[in-house]
């Protein structure tokens, strides 16, 4: 083959592998409406319990699972679309199926081994943690372990887990856009993030006070006969 | 090079002319590709847009009907109530007597039954024969919903005007849950200025539903009334407060 051709051959190539896997990426670029998102994402999902279901809550419009799942969207940290924010009761959804859910939604995303970005994320345990995928970002949180506020010692108590899916920084688009971001993007943002999530504060103040009622105070309870 | 010579050398270089469309294929597809997506450009013709958050908003309702699935907080705050009603086998795990006192509170926190049952009612004579008394024991309510009030027992009635030796009174024992009345029980009428221990118990359980269901069961153990509150419940606490009513209480898992 001449030399002359190599160059314009190579360069079509290059192209025309970048074409043919951009579609997925654009997913969560900010262009597509929830709907047409969550019905890609429930293709991939198996089983009629973790189908993605729209709800309307005082807050914002949810996706939720009869197994005890819930998807939202929030904005991309850089201000580059949207990502996706995974919520799940620790004691609704174990490990595994929570593995397979997340498995299902990562693969409708883009490409990568979603099995490896799993296990680094250590669904098991209800600790942060942080793993990659394809040209995504994935975290995780939980809420048993998250101080109430950043410099408190009490925790929100409640076994609930966050999953946050965000494509990386675009730092070409980012120059271009000249905007400027915080620290939302890090571990500790997203933790940040789910101290200000409303439900979560009231469901863990209605927990402590009013069901394990710490505030409250023993009176004659002598006269409390218990039978053994 | 004209046409012929063209063809000639493809003739030549099959493989070569092969790569070559299925490169050219490859860029059609990339160049369809982009195509496809020029929906996705916006007038600055900037890579990220606001359509989702746009929708979302758009979408946003103040006042949302009860969901048709629970969030998980909502299901992790409930699943955790359920490790401190116990296994709710139904079994008596405790028992207050409340005492002929003005006013009395009892309270153990943290701890729940999911039936109780109310005897030996007694409300204390306070205004010239007639019956008063009241006593509450205190619920859970769900999370999401308002406290508006506890479990109330009132004792109230009149009398015929009598003279002193002539007198009848007529005592009522209500029920109120949330402070709306569910049930409304005559009591034996009395000939006496001396208040009387009522007949009979209230039974409340919590429905699998989370609401109360409520009877008045007689002297002869037969249920005469029942009603199930409209107004949801989660548990019993073992805390009771009264004035002027003194009772049996039994608290069952």
């Amino acid at each position: 083959m001449k030399n002359y051709l190599v160059l314009p051959l190579a360069l079509l190539l290059i192209l025309s592998v970048a074409g043919c896997g951009a579609d997925k990426k654009d997913m969560l670029a900010g262009f597509e409406k929830p709907d047409t998102i969550i019905a890609a994402l429930n293709k991939n999902l198996e089983g009629d319990s973790h189908q993605l279901q729209k709800i309307p809550t005082e807050y914002q419009m949810v996706w939720r699972m009869t197994s005890g799942a819930q998807l939202s969207f929030i904005d991309n940290s850089y201000y580059q679309g949207v990502s996706l924010l995974l919520c799940y009761a620790e004691n609704s959804m174990d490990a595994n199926e929570t593995g397979k859910v997340l498995q299902s939604i990562l693969k409708t995303l883009g490409d990568g081994d979603a099995a490896k970005t799993i296990e680094q994320l250590n669904l098991s345990e209800s600790s942060s943690a942080e793993a990659e995928y394809d040209n995504f970002v994935v975290q995780k949180v939980s809420a048993k372990n998250l101080t109430i506020d950043k410099d408190s010692t009490k925790t929100f108590e409640l076994p609930v887990a966050y999953i946050r899916i965000e494509r990386k920084l675009d730092k070409k688009a980012q120059e271009n856009q000249g905007t400027m971001f915080g620290d939302n993007e890090t571990l500790a943002g997203l933790e940040e993030l789910i101290r200000q999530d409303e439900q979560l504060r009231e469901a863990s103040y209605y927990y402590r006070h009013e069901v394990k009622q710490e505030d409250e105070k023993p009176s004659l309870e002598q006269l409390i006969h218990f039978v053994k | 090079m004209d046409k012929e010579q063209m063809i000639n050398k493809m003739k030549q270089h099959p493989k070569r002319t092969a790569l070559l469309v299925i490169l050219l294929l490859l860029l059609l597809a990339n160049l369809l590709s982009d195509g496809g997506s020029k929906d996705y450009d916006n007038p600055k013709n900037a890579p990220y847009g606001t359509v989702t958050m746009d929708a979302l908003h758009q979408e946003r309702t103040d006042n949302p009907a009860e969901p048709a699935i629970q969030s998980p907080v909502y299901m992790a705050v409930m699943s955790e109530i359920n490790m401190f009603l116990g296994k709710g086998n139904g079994q008596l795990f405790a028992t207050v007597d409340m005492p002929q006192k003005l006013e009395i509170s009892v309270c153990k926190p943290a701890t729940y039954a999911s039936k109780i049952v109310i005897k030996n009612i007694y409300p204390n004579n306070a205004s010239l024969g007639s019956a008063n008394g009241h006593m509450d024991i205190e619920v859970l309510r769900p999370f999401g919903v308002d406290k508006k009030g506890d479990f109330h027992l009132g004792a109230g009635g009149g009398s015929n005007n009598g003279d002193f030796w002539n007198s009848i009174f007529y005592d009522n024992l209500t029920v109120e849950y949330a402070k709306k009345e569910q049930l409304e029980l005559k009591m034996p009428e009395r000939h006496q200025w001396k208040a009387i221990s009522y007949p009979g118990q209230i039974v409340a359980e919590i429905t699998p539903e989370q609401f109360i269901k409520i009877s008045y069961v007689n002297a002869d153990g037969k249920e005469e009334k029942t009603v199930t509150t409209q107004e949801k419940a989660v548990a019993f606490r073992v805390a009771l407060s009264d004035t002027l009513m003194s009772s049996h209480v039994e608290f069952y898992r």
